[in-house]
């Protein structure tokens, strides 16, 4: 499970274009909806086993503290 | 009869996407040419024949033109979406309506499927029961409701008209284009993008079908003797159906006309094709069409290759047409593309309509010879035909009766 791999699987679950996947971004600058969320804290558990429950996440939550709730660090 | 004659339906788009390729014209161009898509399934498909797409349900590089933030928005696509969406976005270019203001607000999508995202209850079942895990995919139900791919298709093309799924199992389809034309006709909208989509050649839909013991070991035969049932098909078909004022109005090419709908139940079993039932179909289609019987037809048949249908429904066009039946030319594309099941009556009805538009008959396949009990005039190679009548007949389970009636341009 690489940093590559957690961004290629959110990129794929939400639609978003990878480019736009910056560590800074939060869940609200990206628009992702609930459905998408659910959908991908799904596959992290399917793939990886790393349980997340969704209200551990908020609108205002960063890609870079969710990859470090995953266990994955974002580069600087 | 002003009133109808003042909201003529007319064909302006269409688009498909079946065993036999992607694409209308790639459609046609096998079934002219007697090049069936009925073929042994390979892995990971289950085991069996069916008229199977090669390459599998397209995904959103097929779905050219569309914005990507408006495909964000449809979740995830069980092949029956996705097959709903590729023929919809062909038949809505070829109407020319793409970005067209009318889609808003004056249009409808009214699709026939027998059943849902297959594939995605399939997925499901196996995680639970397969691999005892306790959950299954967030998406399972929005992906798999049988509404999904009207929805769908709804989403991407911004229509915030009257937008829903009807089923009557195989006749789901026809069932759609006749209620739609009624819309049509009743003046609640001006465009119906309607028909049908199915996706059901995986292990738990194919293991249904092979249980019933209707399916065929080798082919589909439709009319033939020693015809050993029916084969599974996929796909969708979609067609643009437009008020003649509103096609008139901005130009559209015209394909022809939506002119007759006959629906019936026979109300008598569950899977048992009924006569008097498909009797009444075809007689109810002609009267709403204003066809006479003895006005010269390519009738596109249900044509199953099932032992008791393909009787039941020669015994009801002696009924209907009598003395006039030699006028009228029989195909049964269902060997060729499969029994595409909610599917099926919407493209069937399409290939119709470019038969008569080409005026050419393609042939009915993997015949091997009369059966005394399926005596009609049959198109078994290819002809150049002349009618300018459709009558296209679906006759589903339950006893659910669909029949439509096109006219050329």
């Amino acid at each position: 499970m690489t940093y590559d791999d957690i961004i290629a699987l959110i990129a794929k679950e939400t639609g978003l274009p990878a480019e736009r996947l910056v560590p800074d971004a939060t869940l609200a600058t990206l628009d992702i909806a609930s459905l998408d969320l659910v959908s991908l804290l799904f596959e992290l558990e399917d793939r990886y086993g790393v349980e997340i429950q969704p209200e551990e996440l908020s609108r205002e939550t960063t890609l870079r503290q969710l990859l470090e709730r995953i266990g994955v660090t974002a580069p600087q | 009869m002003t009133d109808r004659q003042n909201r003529r339906v007319l064909v302006t788009g269409m688009g498909c996407v079946s065993g036999l390729g992607r694409g209308v014209a790639a459609n046609w161009q096998r079934l002219r040419d007697g090049d069936g898509a009925i073929r042994p399934l390979v892995p990971p498909a289950p085991s069996g024949i069916a008229a199977w797409i090669e390459g599998g349900p397209g995904d959103s590089a097929r779905f050219a033109g569309i914005d990507a933030q408006r495909l964000r928005r449809l979740g995830r696509l069980d092949p029956i979406s996705a097959f709903a969406i590729e023929a919809a976005l062909e038949a809505v270019a070829d109407a020319g309506l793409p970005e067209h203001p009318s889609l808003a607000h004056l249009t409808a999508i009214l699709l026939g499927c027998g059943s849902g995202g297959n594939a995605t209850i399939d997925a499901g079942y196996e995680r639970l029961f397969g691999r005892d895990e306790a959950r299954v995919h967030p998406q399972s139900i929005p992906s798999s409701m049988i509404t999904a791919p009207a929805a769908h298709i709804a989403i991407l093309l911004g229509v915030h008209g009257p937008v829903f799924t009807l089923s009557s199992a195989c006749a789901s389809s026809a069932h759609a284009l006749g209620e739609a034309m009624h819309m049509i006709r009743s003046g609640r909208v001006d465009v119906v993008i309607a028909g049908g989509a199915e996706a059901c050649l995986t292990r738990g839909s194919m293991a249904g079908w092979q249980s019933l013991g209707v399916l065929a070991p080798d082919t589909c035969r439709p009319f033939s003797r020693d015809r050993g049932g029916m084969v599974l098909g996929e796909g969708a078909a979609v067609l643009v159906l437009e008020s003649e004022r509103h096609a008139l109005a901005r130009g559209a090419h015209v394909y022809g006309e939506l002119a007759g709908y006959g629906a019936t139940s026979d109300a008598s079993h569950i899977t048992a094709p009924n006569t008097a039932g498909i009797a009444a179909a075809l007689r109810t289609a002609h009267e709403d069409a204003g066809t006479a019987f003895d006005v010269p037809a390519l009738i596109s048949a249900h044509g199953t290759g099932t032992a008791l249908n393909d009787v039941a429904e020669t015994t009801a066009l002696h009924e209907v047409y009598a003395a006039d039946l030699p006028r009228h030319r029989v195909i049964a594309t269902k060997s060729a593309h499969g029994h595409m099941i909610g599917a099926t009556g919407a493209m069937e009805f399409l290939l119709g309509m470019v038969a008569l538009n080409e005026g050419v008959a393609p042939p009915i396949l993997n015949y091997l010879g009369a059966d005394p009990d399926c005596e009609l005039p049959l198109v078994l190679e290819r002809e150049n035909i002349s009618p300018d009548v459709l009558i296209s007949s679906s006759f589903a389970f339950g006893g659910l009766n669909a029949v439509l009636v096109g006219k050329r341009a």
